[in-house]
């Protein structure tokens, strides 16, 4: 007969037999027998956080740099509610997370009881599912079912909220494999040679066709594929902000981010456009802009895994539903070669040198072609929210697949720090740098103790401009220069690394910057380094919040 | 255009599946008329229905969100729409 277990051990044994080797979480009166098992499973390494939206967004962060599934762990109430935004955040950009939570015991549930929240409904509308788990006798297949359902179709956050005595309740375990994914839901039109021979054809038609592509690429290792019709085509490619290194940076045919801080030749070359091909990417506002003036000339070909997505917010003249590797695979044997010369042409004629928004020699460019120097290419990029991470977007040259993490959908400032700790995990071999304004830095700092207490080497990289900068540039833009609480202080950054006994630097120009980053880079454990950069510096070109693509923005409105 | 319609959710026997599906409904802030939720008809299932006036661009959205909450096996809008997505 089979042993019987806690259900705190069949959490142990469900993750495990998942393939789960790393938590990030933080512990509490209601998932403490959860904690008891884990004590007795070394093989499920727990990462302390120091709150609990680190442990959401290192879980993130791990999913994105691994394509596996992250999980993290609270307790009941407060612990479950500081997850929100990191469950939101994977949520807005198809990240796979699992978290568990505790829950307070059964027969107190929907007393208000100490820390009780329906944790169930606070996090429903930002996950893919969750779930209450009722007796211990369903917990392993209600947590296998979740695993299958973050990680099939669009990936997502899901979340299992255990009451403590389920915790402690014993019950037999059985091994079991996670259900294979189902198959899409279909929406526009099914996947079947029609439909990609009508796209062929509009391809093969048009004069000005362009490929946008987002982060549904990454997710579904599209890479080849993708590559291979920009070049069977010569249709330029342009990567939305979570598409940023789906797509080989430095090739030819590659254009760059459009949107509010899209290059000016982009988002022209998108309003002259006769063709798009997008293909996993949703078409979201900070993309399209005005939705009734983009792309005015488009017929539009939408490829989504989710079926939602799919003439949701651009009208398309042909969608489907379905994984971005195996539709472009199957496309391409229908797409003949052509090329796009004169387009590409008309393209090089919109381009400019970009116009250096920076006094000093501490600009953008200089940082990133010196970490890019110091790093080799061999790095993640973890950006945070703001300036900074637009200015990483536009210029940082992106060699690798998916080396570029950020919070796309939700924008979520603190990020950036936490993430690159799942990044770490997920990449244990090579740096991966954090790189913060002043402002999203000190939402998460705290976490610096988490990365020394478990050996997590994340570097850190801080634009500090003395301002919420972004905020600060659109208050100066749209409010009259009212700097409303956009302005923030700092602490003296090289000592607050010195008391968690980390190397750090302060740089205040060009001619420190790439020994300091080298040695930063070089270091065995976290480093820091503060870039102490022009104050009032603003990101261009831009469009005004809700405008066309047609008129950027590129100096500040008088 | 802008026209009244019967959305009819088939989805599992579950609160939750009916509090997510309700979930989508009130996010996307449509005028809804009748509701009513039913268990006939198949057993462990429930039936959602609701009138609501709207585009049928907005409409189409809600319907697609509605199928992707987990637990909802179909969703059907009568009269169905004229030219649907190609
Ligand atoms: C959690 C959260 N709060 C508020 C905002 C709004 N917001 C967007 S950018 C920004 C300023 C970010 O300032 P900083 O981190 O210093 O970066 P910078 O823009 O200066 O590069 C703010 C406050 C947000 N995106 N996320």
């Amino acid at each position: 007969m089979s042993r019987l277990l806690t259900g705190g051990e069949i959490l142990c044994r469900t993750l495990l037999d998942a393939g789960v080797d790393v938590l990030f979480g933080y512990p509490g009166g209601a998932i403490m027998p959860f904690y008891d098992a884990l004590h007795g499973h070394p093989a499920l390494r727990h990462i302390l956080v120091r709150h609990e939206q680190a442990a959401a967004h290192a879980a993130d962060g791990y999913a994105r740099a691994s394509n596996r599934l992250g999980v993290c762990v609270a307790t009941s109430g407060p612990g479950a509610t500081n997850l929100v935004t990191g469950l939101a955040t994977a949520h807005m950009d198809g990240s796979p997370v699992l978290a568990i939570t505790g829950q307070v015991s059964r027969p107190m549930l929907g007393r208000d009881a100490f820390q009780e929240t329906d944790v169930v409904g606070v996090t429903a509308p930002v996950t893919k599912h969750n779930a209450l788990v009722r007796d211990v006798a369903e917990l392993a297949d209600v947590v296998r079912e979740a695993m299958a359902i973050a990680v099939e179709g669009r990936p997502g956050p899901v979340l299992v909220d255990v009451p403590k005595d389920v915790q402690n309740q014993k019950a037999e375990y059985e091994s079991r494999a996670i259900r294979p994914a189902k198959a899409p839901r279909e929406a526009g039109r099914p996947l079947n040679d029609d439909a990609l021979r009508d796209i062929a054809r509009l391809i093969a038609s048009a004069e000005r066709p362009l490929m946008m592509i987002g982060r549904g690429i990454i997710v579904s290792g599209a890479y080849a594929e993708v590559l291979a019709l920009a070049e069977r085509t010569g249709m330029p490619v342009i990567t939305t902000l979570l598409g940023i290194s789906a797509f080989p940076q430095a090739h030819a045919l590659h254009l760059g981010m459009p949107g509010m801080h899209g290059e000016v030749h982009v988002n022209k070359a998108i309003q002259a456009a006769d063709v798009i091909v997008g293909i996993g990417l949703r078409f979201d506002d900070r993309v399209t802009g005005n939705t009734a003036t983009f792309a005015p000339r488009a017929k539009i070909v939408h490829i989504d895994i989710d079926a939602a997505a799919i003439g949701r917010n651009v009208p398309v003249a042909v969608g489907i539903a379905g994984d971005a590797k195996a539709v472009v695979g199957r496309l391409l044997t229908f797409v003949e070669p052509r090329d796009c010369a004169r387009w590409q042409e008309e393209i090089s004629g919109l381009m400019r040198p970009r116009e250096e928004v920076f006094s000093g020699g501490l600009t953008p460019e200089t940082i990133f072609s010196a970490l890019a120097e110091v790093t080799g290419g061999r790095t993640t990029i973890v950006s945070d929210v703001g300036q900074h991470q637009m200015w990483v977007a536009q210029r940082y040259p992106f060699q690798r697949p998916n080396s570029h993490i950020t919070s796309g959908g939700l924008g979520a400032m603190g990020f950036a720090v936490p993430a690159a700790m799942g990044v770490h995990l997920a990449r244990p071999d090579e740096p991966v740098w954090a790189i913060s304004g002043d402002g999203g830095f000190q939402m998460n700092m705290a976490e610096i103790a988490t990365m020394i207490q478990e050996g997590l080497v994340v570097k850190l990289a801080i634009f500090n401009n003395g301002y919420l900068g972004m905020v600060r540039q659109w208050q100066q833009f749209f409010h009259g220069g009212r700097y409303a609480s956009t302005p923030i202080w700092s602490p003296d950054y090289v000592k607050l690394a010195a008391a968690y006994g980390i190397p750090g630097w302060r740089i205040k120009s060009a001619g420190e910057l790439e020994d300091a980053l080298r040695r930063a880079n070089q270091s065995a454990g976290p480093a820091l380094v503060e870039l102490v950069i022009e104050q009032e510096a603003n990101v261009f070109p831009m469009i005004v919040p809700g405008g066309s693509l047609s008129e950027p923005l590129e100096a500040a409105p008088v | 255009m802008k026209q009244a319609r019967t959305v009819t959710v088939r989805l599992e026997e579950e609160l939750l599946t009916l509090g997510r599906a309700c979930g989508v409904l009130r996010r996307h802030n449509l005028p809804i008329r009748d509701f009513a939720v039913v268990s006939n008809g198949h057993p462990g299932t429930w039936k959602l229905s609701c009138v609501i006036e709207a585009e049928d661009a907005a409409l189409k959205g809600l319907v697609l969100q509605i199928n992707n909450v987990i637990g909802v096996r179909e969703t059907t809008v009568t009269p169905s729409f004229l030219s649907e997505v190609s």
